[in-house]
Protein backbone atom coordinates (compact mmCIF):
# COMPACT_ATOMS: atom_id res chain seq x y z
CA UNK A 1 0.00 0.00 0.00
CA UNK A 2 1.34 3.70 -0.83
CA UNK A 3 1.31 6.36 1.63
CA UNK A 4 -1.35 8.06 -0.28
CA UNK A 5 -3.75 5.28 0.36
CA UNK A 6 -2.46 5.03 4.44
CA UNK A 7 -3.16 8.94 4.97
CA UNK A 8 -6.73 8.41 3.36
CA UNK A 9 -6.80 4.93 5.51
CA UNK A 10 -5.90 6.91 8.44
CA UNK A 11 -8.41 10.05 7.77
CA UNK A 12 -11.09 7.68 7.70
CA UNK A 13 -9.97 6.10 10.91
CA UNK A 14 -8.69 2.81 10.10
CA UNK A 15 -7.57 1.14 13.11
CA UNK A 16 -5.45 -1.56 11.44
CA UNK A 17 -3.42 1.12 9.40
CA UNK A 18 -2.91 2.93 12.61
CA UNK A 19 -1.14 -0.27 14.00
CA UNK A 20 0.58 -0.81 10.87
CA UNK A 21 2.46 2.71 11.31
CA UNK A 22 3.08 1.55 14.91
CA UNK A 23 4.74 -1.49 14.46
CA UNK A 24 7.07 0.20 11.69
CA UNK A 25 7.26 3.72 13.55
CA UNK A 26 6.77 3.89 17.17
CA UNK A 27 10.16 2.88 18.01
CA UNK A 28 11.61 5.97 16.05
CA UNK A 29 9.00 7.96 18.06
CA UNK A 30 9.90 6.47 21.31
CA UNK A 31 13.56 7.07 21.07
CA UNK A 32 13.57 10.56 19.61
CA UNK A 33 11.10 11.38 22.65
CA UNK A 34 13.42 9.91 25.16
CA UNK A 35 16.43 11.67 23.81
CA UNK A 36 14.74 14.87 23.80
CA UNK A 37 13.18 14.38 27.54
CA UNK A 38 15.95 12.06 29.21
CA UNK A 39 13.35 10.35 30.91
CA UNK A 40 11.64 6.99 29.33
CA UNK A 41 8.24 7.53 31.41
CA UNK A 42 7.81 10.92 29.73
CA UNK A 43 8.97 9.33 26.60
CA UNK A 44 6.39 6.66 27.12
CA UNK A 45 3.57 9.39 27.61
CA UNK A 46 4.29 11.25 24.57
CA UNK A 47 4.86 8.18 21.91
CA UNK A 48 1.22 7.48 23.06
CA UNK A 49 0.21 10.99 23.04
CA UNK A 50 1.44 11.12 19.28
CA UNK A 51 -0.56 7.93 18.14
CA UNK A 52 -3.77 9.11 19.54
CA UNK A 53 -3.58 12.78 18.19
CA UNK A 54 -2.72 10.56 14.79
CA UNK A 55 -6.39 10.30 13.60
CA UNK A 56 -6.97 14.01 14.09
CA UNK A 57 -3.56 15.61 12.86
CA UNK A 58 -3.94 12.95 9.56
CA UNK A 59 -6.90 15.88 8.64
CA UNK A 60 -4.39 18.38 7.89
CA UNK A 61 -1.91 16.55 6.71
CA UNK A 62 -1.07 17.04 3.30
CA UNK A 63 0.99 14.38 2.26
CA UNK A 64 3.78 16.73 1.28
CA UNK A 65 6.91 14.87 3.24
CA UNK A 66 6.93 10.78 4.21
CA UNK A 67 4.85 9.93 7.29
CA UNK A 68 7.56 8.64 9.25
CA UNK A 69 9.14 12.60 8.89
CA UNK A 70 5.96 13.72 9.81
CA UNK A 71 5.75 11.69 12.94
CA UNK A 72 9.05 12.71 13.82
CA UNK A 73 7.97 16.43 13.77
CA UNK A 74 4.70 15.51 15.63
CA UNK A 75 7.68 13.81 18.40
CA UNK A 76 9.73 16.57 18.21
CA UNK A 77 6.84 19.76 18.67
CA UNK A 78 5.21 17.23 21.25
CA UNK A 79 8.29 16.91 23.17
CA UNK A 80 9.19 20.74 22.92
CA UNK A 81 5.31 21.69 24.57
CA UNK A 82 6.04 19.16 27.36
CA UNK A 83 9.29 20.64 28.35
CA UNK A 84 7.59 24.11 28.02
CA UNK A 85 5.01 23.19 30.36
CA UNK A 86 7.42 21.45 32.84
CA UNK A 87 9.67 24.10 32.43
CA UNK A 88 13.01 22.19 32.48
CA UNK A 89 14.91 23.19 29.48
CA UNK A 90 17.99 21.80 31.46
CA UNK A 91 21.46 21.20 31.36
CA UNK A 92 21.51 17.96 33.42
CA UNK A 93 23.31 18.42 36.46
CA UNK A 94 26.43 15.90 36.29
CA UNK A 95 25.76 14.83 39.91
CA UNK A 96 22.55 13.37 39.09
CA UNK A 97 23.44 12.18 35.92
CA UNK A 98 23.44 8.53 36.74
CA UNK A 99 20.56 8.48 39.14
CA UNK A 100 18.81 9.91 35.74
CA UNK A 101 20.42 7.16 33.54
CA UNK A 102 19.14 4.35 36.39
CA UNK A 103 15.60 5.54 35.93
CA UNK A 104 15.13 6.56 32.45
CA UNK A 105 16.88 3.52 30.86
CA UNK A 106 15.12 -0.20 31.64
CA UNK A 107 16.39 -3.05 32.87
CA UNK A 108 16.40 -4.28 29.44
CA UNK A 109 19.25 -2.43 28.35
CA UNK A 110 21.84 -4.35 30.64
CA UNK A 111 23.57 -5.90 27.55
CA UNK A 112 25.91 -2.66 26.79
CA UNK A 113 29.11 -1.74 27.73
CA UNK A 114 28.14 1.10 30.78
CA UNK A 115 31.08 3.57 30.38
CA UNK A 116 30.55 4.40 26.49
CA UNK A 117 26.34 4.98 26.94
CA UNK A 118 27.25 7.36 30.11
CA UNK A 119 29.62 8.89 28.01
CA UNK A 120 27.64 9.74 25.37
CA UNK A 121 24.47 10.36 27.36
CA UNK A 122 26.56 12.51 29.42
CA UNK A 123 27.84 14.23 26.11
CA UNK A 124 24.27 14.81 24.93
CA UNK A 125 23.00 15.99 28.08
CA UNK A 126 24.68 19.03 27.76
CA UNK A 127 22.82 20.33 24.46
CA UNK A 128 19.16 22.06 24.44
CA UNK A 129 16.65 19.32 23.52
CA UNK A 130 15.99 20.36 19.97
CA UNK A 131 19.72 20.05 19.43
CA UNK A 132 19.43 16.54 20.39
CA UNK A 133 16.83 15.99 18.43
CA UNK A 134 18.32 17.25 15.34
CA UNK A 135 21.94 15.54 16.25
CA UNK A 136 19.84 12.18 17.14
CA UNK A 137 17.95 12.41 13.90
CA UNK A 138 20.48 13.00 12.49
CA UNK A 139 23.68 10.49 13.13
CA UNK A 140 21.76 7.72 14.79
CA UNK A 141 18.25 7.32 12.57
CA UNK A 142 20.28 8.81 9.34
CA UNK A 143 17.70 11.37 8.01
CA UNK A 144 19.27 13.27 5.17
CA UNK A 145 19.84 16.98 5.47
CA UNK A 146 16.85 18.06 3.33
CA UNK A 147 14.38 16.34 5.08
CA UNK A 148 15.77 17.83 8.45
CA UNK A 149 15.77 21.46 6.84
CA UNK A 150 11.88 20.71 6.52
CA UNK A 151 11.07 19.15 9.51
CA UNK A 152 12.74 21.94 11.51
CA UNK A 153 12.23 25.01 9.36
CA UNK A 154 15.80 25.71 8.52
CA UNK A 155 18.06 26.04 5.78
CA UNK A 156 20.62 23.48 5.28
CA UNK A 157 23.63 25.39 6.15
CA UNK A 158 22.14 26.68 9.53
CA UNK A 159 21.62 22.91 10.54
CA UNK A 160 25.20 21.94 8.99
CA UNK A 161 26.69 24.45 11.45
CA UNK A 162 23.93 23.87 14.26
CA UNK A 163 25.16 19.88 14.02
CA UNK A 164 28.88 20.88 13.59
CA UNK A 165 28.71 22.76 17.15
CA UNK A 166 26.79 20.20 18.63
CA UNK A 167 29.18 17.18 17.76
CA UNK A 168 31.91 19.01 18.75
CA UNK A 169 30.46 19.96 22.23
CA UNK A 170 29.38 15.96 22.59
CA UNK A 171 33.01 15.13 21.46
CA UNK A 172 34.25 17.69 24.47
CA UNK A 173 32.34 16.03 26.87
CA UNK A 174 33.20 12.48 26.47
CA UNK A 175 36.85 13.70 25.89
CA UNK A 176 36.20 14.78 29.31
CA UNK A 177 34.75 12.12 30.97
CA UNK A 178 37.19 9.33 29.20
CA UNK A 179 40.01 11.56 31.12
CA UNK A 180 38.10 11.24 34.77
CA UNK A 181 37.43 7.67 33.70
CA UNK B 1 38.43 11.83 11.80
CA UNK B 2 34.64 10.85 11.44
CA UNK B 3 32.37 13.53 11.68
CA UNK B 4 29.62 11.70 12.91
CA UNK B 5 28.66 10.71 16.19
CA UNK B 6 28.71 7.18 16.60
CA UNK B 7 25.34 6.37 18.53
CA UNK B 8 25.36 2.28 17.89
CA UNK B 9 26.48 1.83 21.59
CA UNK B 10 23.89 4.07 22.87
CA UNK B 11 20.51 2.09 24.29
CA UNK B 12 17.23 1.65 21.74
CA UNK B 13 14.40 1.52 23.63
CA UNK B 14 11.19 -0.18 22.65
CA UNK B 15 7.99 0.33 23.60
CA UNK B 16 5.74 -1.16 26.87
CA UNK B 17 4.20 -4.12 26.12
CA UNK B 18 0.70 -2.85 26.91
CA UNK B 19 1.47 0.88 25.13
CA UNK B 20 -0.63 0.28 21.84
CA UNK B 21 -3.76 -1.09 23.42
CA UNK B 22 -3.67 1.99 25.91
CA UNK B 23 -3.07 3.94 22.58
CA UNK B 24 -6.91 2.55 21.12
CA UNK B 25 -8.36 2.91 24.63
CA UNK B 26 -7.27 6.51 24.28
CA UNK B 27 -8.77 6.68 20.49
CA UNK B 28 -12.05 4.92 21.12
CA UNK B 29 -12.96 6.94 24.05
CA UNK B 30 -12.11 10.02 22.57
CA UNK B 31 -14.15 8.65 19.82
CA UNK B 32 -17.05 8.47 22.13
CA UNK B 33 -16.82 11.63 23.82
CA UNK B 34 -17.35 13.50 20.05
CA UNK B 35 -20.39 10.90 19.51
CA UNK B 36 -21.94 11.91 23.23
CA UNK B 37 -20.87 15.98 22.02
CA UNK B 38 -22.11 15.84 18.55
CA UNK B 39 -25.60 13.93 19.77
CA UNK B 40 -25.69 16.53 22.67
CA UNK B 41 -25.29 19.75 20.30
CA UNK B 42 -28.24 17.76 18.38
CA UNK B 43 -30.48 17.26 21.25
CA UNK B 44 -29.62 21.52 22.43
CA UNK B 45 -30.96 22.20 18.73
CA UNK B 46 -33.26 20.37 19.05
CA UNK B 47 -34.57 21.82 22.08
CA UNK B 48 -33.82 25.48 20.73
CA UNK B 49 -36.10 24.90 17.91
CA UNK B 50 -38.99 23.42 19.95
CA UNK B 51 -38.60 26.32 22.65
CA UNK B 52 -38.99 28.56 19.70
CA UNK B 53 -41.60 26.77 18.07
CA UNK B 54 -43.59 26.95 21.08
CA UNK B 55 -42.71 30.72 21.96
CA UNK B 56 -44.05 31.00 18.19
CA UNK B 57 -47.13 29.78 18.95
CA UNK B 58 -47.76 31.68 21.77
CA UNK B 59 -46.80 34.72 20.39
CA UNK B 60 -49.24 34.19 17.71
CA UNK B 61 -51.73 32.14 20.00
CA UNK B 62 -51.93 35.35 22.26
CA UNK B 63 -52.27 37.59 19.40
CA UNK B 64 -55.12 35.94 17.94
CA UNK B 65 -56.72 35.78 21.37
CA UNK B 66 -56.31 39.52 21.83
CA UNK B 67 -58.19 39.78 18.61
CA UNK B 68 -60.95 37.97 19.67
CA UNK B 69 -61.15 39.68 23.12
CA UNK B 70 -61.08 42.73 21.39
CA UNK B 71 -64.29 41.24 18.70
CA UNK B 72 -65.84 40.20 21.22
CA UNK B 73 -65.47 43.36 23.28
CA UNK B 74 -66.50 45.07 20.56
CA UNK B 75 -69.37 42.30 19.95
CA UNK B 76 -70.80 42.99 23.63
CA UNK B 77 -70.37 46.89 23.43
CA UNK B 78 -72.41 46.90 20.32
CA UNK B 79 -75.35 45.00 22.34
CA UNK B 80 -75.07 47.18 25.26
CA UNK B 81 -75.32 49.81 22.64
CA UNK B 82 -78.71 48.40 20.89
CA UNK B 83 -79.71 47.36 24.18
CA UNK B 84 -79.82 50.53 25.48
CA UNK B 85 -80.68 52.08 22.15
CA UNK B 86 -83.81 49.83 22.20
CA UNK B 87 -85.05 51.24 25.74
CA UNK B 88 -88.77 52.47 25.17
CA UNK B 89 -89.02 51.14 21.67
CA UNK B 90 -90.90 47.81 23.36
CA UNK B 91 -87.90 45.90 21.69
CA UNK B 92 -86.00 45.55 24.93
CA UNK B 93 -88.93 44.15 26.51
CA UNK B 94 -89.08 41.46 23.98
CA UNK B 95 -85.52 40.34 24.38
CA UNK B 96 -85.38 41.12 28.28
CA UNK B 97 -88.90 39.91 28.96
CA UNK B 98 -90.09 38.85 32.35
CA UNK B 99 -93.27 37.87 33.48
CA UNK B 100 -94.24 41.36 34.96
CA UNK B 101 -93.19 43.27 31.37
CA UNK B 102 -95.36 40.17 29.42
CA UNK B 103 -98.45 41.38 31.76
CA UNK B 104 -97.75 45.02 32.15
CA UNK B 105 -95.97 45.32 28.50
CA UNK B 106 -94.55 49.54 28.18
CA UNK B 107 -94.35 51.15 24.95
CA UNK B 108 -96.20 50.22 21.87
Amino acid sequence: MNEKAIIKKLQKGDLNVLKGIWDKNSQNVLNLAFRMLLDRDKAEDILMDVFVSIPDAIKRFRGDSAISTWLYTLTKNACLMKLRSDRCHFKIVSTRKSEIEEHSTGKEDKGLSEPDKETLFAGLSVLTPEIRSLLWLKDAEGLDIKTLAEMYKAPEGTLKARLSRARAEVRKVIEKENQYA
Amino acid sequence: MREEIDFSKASRLVPRKDSWDKVVMRINKANEQKESLLLNKFSSLSAAASILFVAGAMFFGFNSNSTATQTSASDSSFEYFSWYSGLGSGNAVSSFSTAIDNYFPTGG
